[in-house]
């Protein structure tokens, strides 16, 4: 049996990469050591968040899966930022881990052309130098056009709890170690991450009636713009805090932790730190709050937001009763810390195919990121750039900084690799105030469609809002009316005697669509749900348009393409160190190489003039004053 | 512009006779030319005496070479420098050598700098001070040049693009961590930083450009009457101990332009032809050039022949085209002053040799603003200036939206303001606004 695409596991990058291949039209083998566990969030109940949600956005704006399944399995919807710009709004939701599961599942088996396999894989299927399927442990060989590669914390995982080591991809599931012996036997740059998990708590022995409690937005905001409403009733979190007590169990036990003695050595996340590396490097807070969040509607397991540990079973018990309300709880599954291989990404261009094998493409956390959104999102990426080199073209589809969070992300990690489990936030993107979340469909769903990684039933829907849209923006810039005009009805505008138009107007602190009714009744024919879209178009309208010549110019940049092949010692006016970083990293175009970490703009210039032939060339600011000083100083 | 692999070479020394002559050789190839002309390259870093021959054998000069070997010479590259005697021919007679061995050919203006910036011996401000080292020619500018080579503005720069970072990552902490515990002094402090970085920059500004000045030196132009003393007064300013005339320009047909070095600052002083009405052709097209210096320049001098009637309308008349700031002189004071000059009038008077003295004090005061005469400038050229103007305008566009409910585009504008310094000294990184908020923030929860 052959297939176009092979998906090597399925959890978040495993199931968006089969469905995205499927949807682009391949047929798709989804090969996972256990079907049920299909969709499984392994750590933290909840998706999205300041970033996180941006991806989600995006991938549903690619009608990927992550959005809809999350609307239909989200108990505790909470829109970050609400008070602040658009912009930063951080769509986020608890989910009820068993539903997210089984709704992955079916939206997986109402697509066509997936066929799932449970097995293990031990090996790559390798023809010729190019990979063309994948080797179970079992020794059956699959043949497909290209594979992914989703292995999550599986590659050689190992589990540290205490002093206690256990070779595991989650907790009671095996690792990969044949597959990681493989590809560590490729040449691949393999390196070691770590990350962790709480322990669980039974939600039957918490003092609930002791706890603030945080309730859900109503009503629920959804992720996709396929979801009109959410249907699933919304439970409340409560509010917790480590004291003094907990702190010094901690600080007394910290020798214990197989991170402080040296047991682990793998890089973890600075801002997802345990809470025996909270207590220890911020020694000067006296105490940290905890969220405990319900995992399901039918489900006793909490899962406390924020108390991360590796310490031995006995301190996380004496940690966890020394916390206000979890006096009497018990703890259902200890917290762990878990190693796993990965892939330096820098070994990827930015459709995710290894440079080395191109027609092998590595997603979600084996590239060095944390977190489901992350993971998805790269999934979605990997299994289009699959399906195109399967069907015999060329893998390219890439999203730049300035299209979406998800070019943000793999261009990060393409260029800088992974010196730690990297995770979106906002600040990471350049061009925060165009990339939100309102307008990912505005941004996205068009590309989507002419790729052909957009299904009929998101298509209709986009192409209706979208006229709508058209329709409500020239609406609002031909209306217009004086200071006069607008102050009888309220409207805190400068008395500057301007002339505004209804799109200007909106610009202004303090201005909304519904405002404007009571001047052009008219504008009532706008759907309510693309208020919001609107008037953050026209809110940020001046700064990106600000931003748009530092785009184009990256757009400019960005179509100059360094040939893959480039010897960089044949570049004149490179450094030995300009030299190496170049000739080690390939940067795909100009723009990347900009953007390299130690790369200085004199060794870009001294690309781009290699790459055009001509004489000094004035690319940037550093390139001209550089020529004319050269001038100067004779 | 050749290709940036060959190896390059120039006479480093001014052309002509002296006692010695320096040639400089960089790239790969620069160890092979001792061998060319039948000598030993020296071990890396020495010097060591030999003697030069041509193909045929015949004795060129005797030289100290000198070797510096990649990375650790001035360009990063190898560098060969062979210091003969400096006359012609020999001179002549290597470069002819050099010129024709392979993969050698004379460098272009500035590559030896251009190459000791692409290979990270000096950023852009050290490239900029080394081209105003080389060009100095008061030792005002010189010390100014050298204490920009030394971190003059690239320290101040560093500092507050720190603090600029620093804040738009507490900011960044505020929007990408809603959840978390970020005290709420964090918000305060945020304006209270961007206020002190507006005042301190903002005093670096207000140096009444004096950096700029001495860098750049200041345009004079005499202007008056005919036989109002303007040439009178050229000489006895050049002639003055406290004017040093350092060199004569090229004295074209009626504009003479004279090199002076008042307090430090560079000044061409340009004298030219007396206006007058009813003039042939040639003297009109002077007087035009004249008017047209006056207008180009820093500073017009009105010199006016005080003993006439008629001074007072010459006044107001040249008042008119120099239109800017101008220094009004009523000479010939000996010969009596018709009417009573105006307040800012200098009275001079060269038969009494009176007023030149208290010209020249007033002249350097105008170049060199009194209260700026100590202070060291940082900012040196017009760049900078634009760069740091840019980051005010940043960070009061910040300060004035709200920061609770518009945090994003506060962090807009400081994204500006940083990016406006990173021009000056390298580039903004979203890992420094992530290093910075991760060492002062307990993140995660």
């Amino acid at each position: 049996m052959s297939y176009d695409v092979i998906v090597v596991g399925g959890g978040h990058a495993g199931s968006e990469a089969a469905a995205a291949a499927a949807r682009m039209g391949a047929r798709v083998a989804l090969v996972t050591m256990h079907l049920s566990k299909i969709g499984e969030m392994s750590c933290n109940p909840a998706i999205g968040g300041l970033g996180k949600g941006h991806l989600v956005r995006e991938i549903d704006a690619l009608d990927g899966l992550m959005g809809q399944a999350i609307d239909r399995a989200g108990i505790q919807f909470r829109m970050l930022n609400k008070s602040r710009g658009p912009a930063v709004h951080g769509p986020r939701a608890q989910a009820d881990r068993k539903l997210y599961r089984s709704v992955i599942q079916a939206l997986l088996s109402e697509q066509e052309g997936i066929s799932f396999i449970e097995a293990a894989v031990g090996d790559l299927h390798v023809e010729a130098g190019e990979c063309r399927g994948i080797v179970t442990e079992a020794g059956a060989i699959i043949r497909g056009g290209a594979v992914v590669l989703t292995t999550g914390t599986f590659l050689d995982g190992l589990i540290h709890l205490g002093a206690e080591k256990t070779p595991a991809g989650r907790i009671g599931e095996s690792p990969s170690k044949a597959l990681a012996t493989r590809l560590r036997a490729l040449d691949l740059p393999v390196g070691r991450l770590k990350t962790g998990t709480p322990p669980r708590l039974d939600g039957r022995t918490i003092a609930w009636n002791l706890l603030e409690m945080q309730p859900a937005d109503n009503p629920p905001i959804p992720f996709s713009t396929l979801t009109s409403q959410i249907n699933v009733p919304q439970i409340e979190c409560g509010i917790t805090r480590t004291t003094a007590k907990t702190h010094q169990i901690i600080a007394e036990s910290i020798h214990l932790s197989p991170v402080y003695s040296g047991q682990i050595s793998g890089q973890g996340p600075r801002y997802c730190p345990s809470i025996e590396d909270k207590v220890h490097r911020f020694a000067e807070k006296t105490s940290h709050q905890l969220f405990l969040e319900p995992e399901g509607l039918d489900d006793p397991t909490v899962y406390p937001n924020g108390i991360s540990t590796s310490l031995p079973r006995g301190v996380q018990d004496a940690l966890v009763t020394s916390i206000p309300g979890l006096e009497s709880t018990k703890i259902m599954q200890y917290g762990y810390a878990i190693e796993y291989d990965f892939i330096d990404p820098r070994a990827l261009t930015r459709t995710l195919g290894l440079r080395q094998l191109p027609t092998l493409f590595l997603a979600g956390q084996i590239n060095g990121t944390t977190g489901y959104e992350e993971a998805a999102a790269q999934g979605l990426v990997a299994g289009v750039n699959a399906s195109l080199v399967a069907a015999g073209g060329v893998a390219d589809f890439v999203l730049d900084r300035s299209d979406a969070y998800i070019g943000v992300m793999i261009d990060d990690l393409t260029t800088k690799g992974a010196p730690e489990p990297y995770r979106m936030f906002t600040s990471r993107a350049e061009y925060r105030l165009l990339l939100r979340a309102d307008n990912a469909d505005q941004r996205l769903t068009e590309r989507g469609v002419a790729l052909g990684c957009v299904g009929a039933q998101r298509i209709a829907a986009w192409r209706e809002k979208s006229s709508r849209l058209g329709r409500a923006r020239d609406q609002l810039a031909m209306l217009s009316a004086t200071p006069k005009m607008l102050r009888s009805h309220d409207l805190p505008v400068p008395r500057d005697g301007a002339a505004r138009s209804a799109a200007e107007l909106l610009s202004l602190e303090g201005i909304t669509l519904s405002r404007l009714q009571a001047v052009w009744p008219d504008l009532g024919q706008i759907p309510a749900q693309l208020h919001q879209q609107l008037e953050a178009d026209c809110r940020y309208a001046s700064y990106v348009q600000r931003q748009r010549v530092d785009i184009d110019a990256l757009k400019r940049d960005e179509s100059m393409k360094i040939p893959e092949h480039l010897d960089f010692s044949l570049v004149g006016g490179l450094s030995a160190e300009a030299r190496d970083l170049l000739t080690s990293h390939r940067p795909d175009t100009i723009a990347q190489a900009n953007r390299l970490p130690g790369m200085t703009p004199a060794a870009v210039l001294a690309v781009l003039r290699h790459l055009k032939r001509v004489p000094p060339a004035s690319p940037n600011t550093s390139g001209e004053l550089i020529s004319q000083l050269a001038g100067e100083a004779q | 512009m050749g290709s940036e692999t060959d190896t390059i070479f120039a006479l480093a020394t001014p052309p002509g006779k002296s006692a010695i002559a320096v040639i400089r050789i960089s790239g790969d190839q620069a160890a092979d030319v001792p061998g060319a002309l039948a000598a030993k390259c020296p071990e890396p870093g020495c010097f060591s005496l030999q003697t030069l021959s041509d193909g045929t054998g015949a004795v060129i000069d005797q030289a100290l070479l000198l070797f510096m070997a990649a990375p650790r010479s001035s360009t990063g590259e190898d560098v060969v420098e062979i210091h003969c005697h400096g006359g012609v021919a020999i001179t002549q007679t290597l470069l002819g050598v050099l010129v024709n061995l392979s993969g050698l050919r004379p460098a272009d203006a500035g590559e030896f700098t251009h190459r000791m910036f692409h290979n990270g011996k000096i950023d852009l401000l050290g490239a900029e001070s080394l081209a105003d080292i080389i060009n100095a020619d008061t030792h005002r500018q010189l010390v100014q040049a050298w204490s920009q080579m030394r971190g003059a503005l690239r320290d101040p720069v560093t500092g507050w693009r720190e603090a600029v970072i620093k804040t738009a990552a507490e900011l960044e902490a505020v929007i990408d961590f809603p959840d978390e515990e970020i005290p709420p002094s964090v918000v305060a402090s945020i304006s209270k930083r961007a206020e002190t970085l507006i005042d301190e920059i903002s005093d670096c500004l207000d140096d009444n450009r004096i950096g700029e000045i001495v860098r750049d030196g200041v345009q004079i132009t005499l202007l008056g009457p005919v036989n109002a003393g303007k040439s009178t007064l050229l000489n006895r300013i050049a002639n003055r101990p406290v004017a040093i005339v350092s060199d004569e320009a090229g004295t074209t047909r009626d504009l003479v332009p004279v090199s002076l070095d008042i307090g430090g600052v560079p000044v061409m002083l340009t004298d030219t032809a007396g206006i007058r009405q009813n003039t042939g052709a040639v003297e009109a097209e002077g007087i035009s050039r004249a008017l047209s210096a006056a207008g180009d320049a820093d500073y017009t001098i009105i010199v006016v022949d005080g003993s006439r009637d008629e001074w007072r309308g010459d006044y107001e008349a040249l008042a008119e085209i120099a239109g800017h700031e101008h220094i009004l002189v009523v000479n010939k004071t000996d010969l009596g002053i018709v009417g009573m000059p105006p307040a800012n009038a200098l009275l001079m008077s060269f038969v009494d040799d009176c007023g030149i003295d208290e010209f020249l004090d007033y002249l350097a005061a105008k170049v060199v603003r009194a209260n700026s005469a100590q202070t060291s400038a940082i900012i040196t050229r017009a760049r900078h200036r634009q760069a740091l103007e840019a980051t005010i305008r940043g960070l009061k566009a910040g300060l004035v939206l709200d920061l609770e409910q518009n945090p994003e585009l506060v962090a807009e504008e400081f994204r500006l303001a940083a990016t406006a310094l990173g021009r000056i000294t390298g580039e903004i990184d979203a890992e420094d606004l992530l290093e910075a908020i991760f060492s002062s923030f307990c993140i995660g929860k």
